[in-house]
């Protein structure tokens, strides 16, 4: 079984005391969605950790990390629904998290995934530039009318189309960096903003919504320049190294001044959870350890940092339905679901819908929806029935990753709702407040 | 375990390319068989373990009926999953074979509401019901901790129970029906969605049988009416006996809560780092006390709780203010199992069940063995019904000695249970950890009738096979001393047998009677072998709720007894000389389910003489009991063609502190079943709905007479909302109050007068039909009733009409079994020829059944359908 590269990953101590802590009950499977789609135990938290155990044994043989193995453990979304429901704490993400490190270095990729993998996490995702240049294509694909065309024919290649499908409406307002945009009223604090990479090209609006409703609050929100990718999708292909350098990197950057500001803020349920899992990240490295134990204390969710800090409350009316859908990685991962609907709660006039299972992914989880389209696809039909259900005009989101996802749903569904960051539906009710002064 | 070997040798070669044939018949995905996927199939939440040869996931009945056929034809073994969140290992594959998993079938197909009666696919989880069934205001109480995850077809299987089953009881008494695939690959309903059909009671037989006996489709079960309010209280004590004793002293005090848990110090603390439900971790124990009911009445039943406990405890109660501190309570309780694994990375959990009054000494007793043995356990338990869940830790699962020294502990405890008179297994199943163990339980001559079950079901072993019962058991009968002397009417159980035996050897015919009250037998002359002298209390445990009587004991006695008490068992007849043994074999009783289960749910033990002269004593006098298959309801509405009941342990309950029943004057039978669905839906405390001559009554013909029993404030409650209900249906009639009358009085005295009053032309017979309750009025609508003829009694809760004298019985019979029902003479004379006009699905298994254990067909002979 030594064939199997760093399959030394499955049998530390510490990796192996995680593994037995599962004991197997089975309290997990209701929480899965792809247990909800198959039915199987290989596709169910338990069934994975199974597998993963009998891997450490020795008893998966190369040729299924090539096949069945790897593709049980990818079609994991690591939403960690499953954690939450965990009486005996397990921690799921953690074993996943290694799981796939063993199953990347052991599986055969295509070249064409080599590449656009390649692509994404290294050209784009570690470049702003680069990828706000893209956005610009983007935007223009879109305006001139090409992207109605391309989506009529139909002719894309499968990945690639799976990107075309979650490609959000663009606006090229972008942040600048390394600039203080100053409190609104009384200053009451100062903030460091991580605006997050796709965040920041494809969804800028809600970047710009975070600001204001920052500022409003009274809050001087900082940008530092130097920022890049949380390391997210690079952990999640498996690619430690890359993301171990961006962590550095974010908390040079971060840290420098970190003292002065209350807190570091993001509004991406994913990059949160990255962010905040730092230490782990780099708890073998000597040089990083304490900063990033340092760093992660500071780093707050926008709706988590709003809902202890909130100074003014909105005062403008939304006559709305709204359905907060929670983000996996902050509801499971960073334990955030009650702030955010106590914020929606505060608009007047804004009638708060719960869906079903709110807590349920939507299929987006990090590239998910791009390697494993039609399982995503399944999942994210399930969301939408459960959102519609709600009757809710609106559809609140906590992360990039959804808030993208969800857009593809709504067009997907046919569905007449809308889908917006929460922040920005704050930042609605504080404009229309001013408006009704003026 | 170590007779794994031996099983091994014995098992057939690997199914593999069979499968591969099959899979060609099923849709892509169905079936599993790559071996690194199967690794996933090994467990189920216990701590067994073995590989399958394959996984099939059912999607429709076809594909059941399929793989049954095709397991048939290669003599595979098939084991059903559900969730495999079970305790004992029954979905593991011990020894290879196919595991039949149904989590794709998991659609609730049928909810009648009117009629309280919910139809599930075995795939659906258990919690989808419970929150299904809420969202129409009803209640499907049953809940192991597992609910989150654990699928029907699962909890029937085991015959799960949960923390609310001390109120309201165990998965089994929820079943009205179910549809099987037997062994040889029949599709086949038992019961339906009526009450008491003329069939033995194989739904029992299923329930519990842990996959051995059949595989479960789907099950059809009864309803109750959500409780609109519910209050949770945590009490906490400094030592376990405060807790043990504080929960004797509320059910003395004619209290029943929905549930009474219990939690040591040790439980509590491991829960709490997980769930922080606020347990109060610095106390020796706690109970969680749960109270449901109408808001007006939990208040009280919470002060005269909290007075109660004030004797054992110093502690403050703490009542849950809302229902999110409520859940957290629950859901801490819930997670114990999965919790415990932050302590220890394995354990045993046992589940044994000991009549409530020796929880005290049996705690002493366990944690003196697992100090001896250097082990440490911590417990949580239902209370109310004496079940214990000690949790013996585990600190390395890889360490042999300990996990040797772990079974061995386990084994003293289950033998603990035992002689304090319980069960090695109250909810989690023998499966395969407990199966050593069925021994102490039952004698060899119990495990072998067991045995002739299994093999009457699932001859070629095919249905998981080796679970419950050790293998080297199969097919070996007792031999019995045939003795000369016969007396028909025994003094004691032991003449009883050995007059049976006499009999047997004689091959002479047997019709056994009580005191012959129903006389229904039509034998002819034939003299009868009576159990009226097989009467009076041979053990009485108010304390535990419970008494055991002699077969031939009348109701009337036995309710006399327990009265000095204030007690009773929920049971009654028209003849009060009526014996228990004869209530049960005919399985006839007064209206009182709804609120109290049929007698077969008030069962805990019975002791038979089967035809063929053994003596056996099925059963515990504890409410939960899942060692082997539940054979006392089997004898229930059996007509004594099985086996002559001897001897019966019954539950008993406070008598209710209060008991009215309204009476509604009807101009006719339409006007009345309408009113009475309407009202039907509004039954909590009630304990009948009845439709009766409203002779003596009320000056109209008929009378809707609604009975309420239980505490004064819930009684108040439930009856301004059946003011408001009638109101709201627009009869302006008020209903008058009759203090201390019940509906039971009422059915039981218009039995005996009617029977009294037939003329010469007029046979002095009961004809009884059973109906889904829902159908009730579209019964009536296709039947012509005799003009001049005795208005029916209909018993409008369980769907059953009473008619007495001269009766249009084969018309009835064909409109009833259009509705999915039956009509069945119930007392008094039977018309000759068949009587019965139906015919059960299960009659290949009821003739099986007979034949195994009366080859000659000596007990009653021709008195029941089989």
């Amino acid at each position: 079984m030594d064939d199997i590269e760093k399959i030394e990953l499955l049998r530390t101590p510490d990796y192996k005391r995680k593994l037995i802590q599962c004991i197997h009950c089975g309290l997990c499977l209701q929480a899965c969605p792809t247990y909800a789609i198959f039915s199987t135990e290989m596709d169910a938290p338990r069934g994975r950790i199974a597998l993963i155990r009998a891997a450490a044994e020795g008893k998966i043989g190369v040729e299924a990390f090539q096949g069945s193995f790897s593709r049980h453990i990818q079609l994991c979304l690591a939403c960690r629904s499953c954690e939450t429901a965990c009486p005996s704490g397990v921690k799921y993400g953690e074993l996943i998290e290694t799981a796939r490190i063993v199953v990347e270095q052991n599986r055969s990729i295509s070249l064409a995934e080599r590449f656009l993998r390649w692509m994404g996490t290294h050209e784009l995702m570690l470049h702003p530039r680069a990828l706000k240049g893209l956005a610009r294509l983007l935007w223009f694909y879109e305006k001139i009318g090409l992207q109605t065309v391309v989506r009529s024919i139909d002719l894309l290649p499968k990945p690639i189309k799976a990107m075309e499908t979650i490609l959000p409406p663009i606006d090229l307002d972008f942040i600048e960096t390394g600039k203080v945009y100053p409190a609104m009223n009384k200053k009451r604090g100062q903030v460091l903003f991580f605006i997050g990479c796709i965040q920041e090209a494809f969804l800028a609006p809600i970047n710009r919504a975070t600001v204001r409703v920052l500022q409003r609050n009274g809050y001087d929100v900082f940008i530092p320049a130097g920022q890049t990718c949380c390391g997210a999708a690079h952990l999640h292909l498996g690619d430690v190294a890359t993301a171990q350098a961006v962590a550095r990197q974010n908390i040079d950057v971060f840290t420098k001044q970190a003292d002065e500001y209350d807190a570091i803020i993001n509004n991406a349920g994913g990059c949160g959870a990255s962010l905040k899992e730092y230490p782990h990240l780099l708890i073998d490295d000597p040089d990083y350890k304490e900063s990033a134990v340092q760093f992660s204390k500071k780093v707050k969710d926008i709706s988590e940092f709003l809902a202890e800090k909130m100074s003014q409350p909105p005062r403008g009316a939304l006559n709305l339905r709204v359905v907060y859908s929670d983000s996996c990685h902050l509801r499971h991962a960073q334990k955030v679901s009650r702030q955010p609907r106590e914020l929606l709660k505060m608009i007047p006039g804004l009638q708060l819908m719960e869906a079903q299972m709110p807590e349920r992914c939507c299929g987006s989880a990090g590239v998910y929806n791009i390697a494993q389209v039609d399982t995503a696809n399944e999942i994210l039909d399930a969301k939408m029935a459960d959102l519609q259900a709600s009757r809710a005009d609106i559809i609140a989101t906590a992360n990039t990753g959804c808030t993208m996802q969800l857009l593809a749903g709504v067009r997907r569904s046919g569905s007449p709702q809308r889908v917006m960051h929460l922040v920005e539906i704050l930042d609605l009710s504080y404009r229309a407040e001013k408006e009704v002064i003026q | 375990m170590n007779e794994n070997a031996e099983r091994k040798a014995m098992s057939k070669p690997s199914p593999i390319r069979q499968l591969n044939d099959l899979s060609r018949t099923l849709r892509p995905g169905q079936v599993i068989s790559d071996a690194v996927e199967l690794l996933t199939y090994r467990t189920d939440a216990a701590l067994d373990h073995g590989d399958p040869d394959g996984v099939i996931l059912a999607q429709s009945d076809e594909d059941v009926l399929r793989v049954i056929a095709w397991a048939c034809a290669n003599h595979t073994a098939i084991i059903a999953r559900g969730a495999g969140t079970g305790l004992s290992g029954g979905a593991v594959p011990e020894n290879g074979g196919v595991l039949l998993g149904f989590a794709r079938m998991n659609k609730i197909t049928e909810l009648d509401r009117e009629g309280r009666n919910v139809t599930a696919e075995v795939g659906v989880v258990n919690q989808n019901l419970d929150e299904y069934v809420k969202k129409f205001g009803l209640y499907f109480p049953p809940d192991p901790a597992s609910g989150r995850s654990s699928t029907i077809g699962g909890n029937v299987a085991e015959n799960a129970g949960g923390p609310h089953c001390f109120k309201y009881g165990v998965t089994t008494n929820y079943i009205t029906g179910m549809d099987i695939v037997s062994a040889e690959g029949n599709l086949i309903r038992l019961g339906g969605r009526a009450l008491d059909y003329p069939e033995y009671d194989f739904i029992s037989l299923v329930t519990g049988s842990e996959g051995t006996l059949a595989v479960i489709l789907r099950v059809m079960f009864r309803l109750l009416r959500n409780p609109p309010a519910v209050k949770t209280m945590m009490a906490a004590f400094d030592t376990v006996e405060e807790a043990g004793n504080a929960v004797s002293a509320i059910i003395s005090r004619g209290l029943i809560p929905a549930t009474m848990e219990f939690m040591d110090q040790k439980m509590m603390g491991i829960i709490e780092d997980y769930a922080h439900a606020g347990y109060p971790v610095q106390a020796g124990a706690a109970l969680i006390i749960e109270v449901d009911g109408y808001a007006e009445s939990l208040t009280h039943q919470m002060d005269e709780i909290k007075e109660t406990l004030k004797e054992y405890t110093k502690w403050e109660v703490r009542i849950a203010a809302s229902a999110e501190e409520r859940e957290k309570i629950w859901f801490g309780r819930k997670s114990a199992v999965g919790a415990m694994a932050r302590l220890s990375p394995g354990y045993l959990l046992l589940d044994g069940t000991v009549p409530r009054s020796k929880l005290a000494s049996t705690l002493t007793a366990i944690t003196r063995v697992c100090e001896e043995k250097q082990l440490q356990v911590a417990y949580v338990f239902h209370a109310g019904d004496g079940n214990l869940h000690p949790f013996i830790l585990i600190a390395d699962p890889e360490d042999e000695a300990l996990l040797k020294r772990v079974v061995e502990t386990g084994a003293q405890i289950m033998k603990i249970c035992v002689d304090e008179g319980g069960s090695i297994t109250g909810e989690h199943g023998i499966g395969t950890g407990k199966r050593p163990f069925m021994h102490l339980m039952y004698n060899d001559d119990e495990i072998r009738a067991m045995l002739d079950v299994k093999e009457v079901f699932d001859p070629q072993e095919i249905l998981n096979p080796g679970k419950v019962f050790h293998p080297r058991n199969l097919g070996i009968r007792s031999e019995n001393n045939i003795d000369k002397k016969i007396n028909l009417v025994p003094a004691s159980i032991a003449e009883a047998a050995r007059s049976v035996r006499g009999l047997a050897a004689q091959k002479k015919p047997l019709y056994i009677e009580g005191r012959g009250t129903k006389g229904i037998y039509g034998r002819n002359g034939t003299e009868g072998l009576s159990t009226r002298s097989l009467n009076g209390v041979i053990d009485y445990a108010l304390p535990d709720l419970y008494i055991t009587v002699g077969a031939g004991t009348s109701i009337a006695e036995l309710q006399a007894v327990l009265a000095a008490d204030a007690m009773w068992t929920p049971a009654g007849s028209p003849w009060p000389d009526a014996t228990i043994g004869g209530m049960l074999a005919t399985n006839f009783n007064a209206p009182l389910r709804m609120k109290y289960g049929s007698l077969r749910d008030n069962l805990l033990a019975v002791m038979v003489v089967l035809p063929d002269g053994r003596l056996v004593r099925f059963g515990k006098p504890v409410v939960k009991n899942v060692a082997g298959y539940d054979l006392p309801k089997l004898f229930v509405g059996s007509y004594g063609t099985l086996g002559l009941i001897t001897e019966v342990t019954l539950k008993i309950t406070p008598l209710p502190r209060k008991r009215v029943s309204l009476v509604l004057p009807c101009d006719d039978l339409t006007a009345g079943l309408e009113s009475g669905k309407g009202l039907l839906q509004k039954c909590l405390t009630a304990s009948a709905l009845l439709l009766c001559d409203g002779t003596g009554l009320v000056d109209t013909p008929l009378a809707l007479v609604y009975t309420l029993e239980g505490l004064t404030e819930d009684i108040d409650a439930e009856i301004s909302q059946v003011d408001q209900a009638l109101q709201d249906m627009g009869i302006n009639r008020k209903p008058t109050i009759l203090d201390g009358i019940s509906g039971s009085e009422l059915w039981e005295k218009w039995i005996l007068q009617g029977l009294a009053a037939t003329s010469v032309e007029e046979p002095a017979s009961l004809f009884r039909i059973g109906l889904p309750p829902a159908k009730l009025g579209r019964f009536f609508d296709g039947v012509r009733l005799e003009a001049g003829s005795r208005p029916p009694c209909v018993d409008i809760a369980n769907g059953l009409i009473y008619m007495l004298g001269k009766v249009d019985y084969r018309t009835m019979q064909v409109q009833a079994k259009q509705l999915g029902g039956y009509g069945i003479f119930a007392a008094g004379e039977r018309p000759a020829g068949d009587a019965w006009g139906y015919v059960p699905e299960s009659i290949s298994f009821m003739k099986k059944l007979k034949n195994r254990w009366d080859p000659h067909n000596l007990f009653n002979p021709g008195v029941f359908i089989v």
